[in-house]
């Protein structure tokens, strides 16, 4: 018999509506798409289309870097586009708060992780990123909110909360994504999965 | 399954595609009386987990720290660092070398409404790796609602930094020691 709501019990059947209302679907993951490591990007392939599949992406990450920073950036282009990027960040570092602005850059910022000067090997970073309305009609750019953790430094006292939200000018529907960081490459460990919602 | 995602009449779902569907709750815990709770056995299976709570705690505070501990170790190797703005007011703090990390506050019986709860949302990616720290990732708030209307809007990180290993255990505790009150819920997904 057709499912007639939720949850699902024995002998439902499930059919074409409730699978199509399922929320969230990954779409890529890294570890899954064996990506080997130091790598300097993680690209996506192209996402699922066309356009009613899925509305908003959602992705979790964490990572560390090689290069020679207790803590390194980690930047995301949609579309892979290397222009027209726009930032804005609140941190909490300690007990200091700051906000920045990063205006036509080559990337977006989505968190910090910890790089190979960090205190302990174990040190990475982790956060999460939001594209809402990633696939729409109409005109409109692709837009981004995110927020991270990264420790470096913690027996004398580091450790990094960063939000964003972000920008960029030239994508409007997001067909891939491009991870990296702002230097050094992505080392063991790392890991990038992407959900359509 | 239709590479576009969606399915038509009739068409069938394949094992992929069901293996891909996220997130799925693992477990779910509303303690009451207990000052701390636990998911434990957490299938490593999943890529990330995701915990969401919402609660009170019984003690006279506008706000307990609600601590969080990895795979029972409750000794004070935990870090954390928060992010907060109350009414006009941002600040910082970071916890070094204590027995639990925060991961939000939780009104007690000095809030001014017995409705008024705290919540987080909690993420803990790539949990079951086996070189890394385990650390997570937190959005919290509380309101209190004083006379004056109060709450806090907080982002929250932390990771236990005395050995790397996967987490196959994650309690909840009040950081004052008091108990969760009726009503106070967590629930532990997967995401495949």
């Amino acid at each position: 018999m057709p499912l007639a709501g939720w949850p699902v019990v024995d002998n439902d059947i499930v059919n074409y509506s409730w699978l199509n209302a399922i929320g969230a679907v990954q779409l890529y993951d890294s570890t899954d798409a064996g990506v080997t490591f130091p790598v300097a990007s993680i690209a996506t392939p192209g996402l699922p289309w066309p356009t009613n599949a899925y509305t908003h992406l959602f992705g979790i990450w964490t990572a560390r870097t090689n290069s020679a920073t207790t803590v390194e950036f980690v930047l995301c282009r949609p579309n892979g586009s290397s222009s027209s990027s726009y930032n804005q960040a609140l941190r909490g570092a300690g007990a200091t708060v700051t906000s920045a602005e990063n205006l036509a850059s080559t990337s977006l910022k989505i968190g910090l992780c910890a790089g190979a000067s960090s205190h302990n090997a174990g040190d990475f970073g982790d956060g999460a990123f939001f594209f809402p309305g990633a696939v729409l009609p109409g005109s409109h750019f692709a837009e981004l909110t995110a927020f991270s953790f990264a420790a470096s430094n913690t027996t004398t006292g580091t450790g990094f909360v960063e939000n964003y939200s972000g920008k960029n000018q030239s994508v409007g529907n997001i067909t891939s994504l491009t991870f990296l960081p702002n230097t050094g490459s992505f080392v063991a460990g790392t890991r990038f999965t992407v959900y359509g919602l | 399954m239709t590479k576009n995602l969606m399915f038509a009449p009739g068409e069938m779902a394949t094992t992929e595609f069901l293996n891909r569907m996220a997130p799925r709750l693992i477990g779910t815990n509303s303690p009451s009386g207990v000052a701390t709770l636990s998911f434990s056995s957490i299938p490593q299976t999943f890529k990330h987990l995701l915990l969401v709570g919402k609660g009170r705690v019984s003690s006279a505070t506008i706000g307990a720290g609600i601590g969080i501990r990895f795979n029972t170790v409750s000794t004070a190797n935990y870090h954390d660092q928060l992010l907060q703005g109350i009414v006009a007011t941002p600040s910082a703090q970071e916890a070094l070398l204590a027995t639990s990390a925060r991961i939000g506050f939780f009104p007690g019986t000095s809030a001014l409404s017995t409705a008024d709860d705290g919540w987080a949302y909690v993420l803990m990616p790539n949990y079951a790796a086996t070189t890394s720290f385990p650390s997570y990732v937190a959005l919290a708030g509380e309101h209190y609602n004083t006379t004056t209307g109060t709450g806090r809007a907080q982002h929250l990180g932390g990771q236990l930094q005395s050995a790397t290993g996967a987490i196959s255990t994650v309690t909840l505790l009040t950081q004052d020691a008091s108990n969760f009150v009726a009503d106070t819920r967590f629930d532990l997904w997967g995401l495949t």
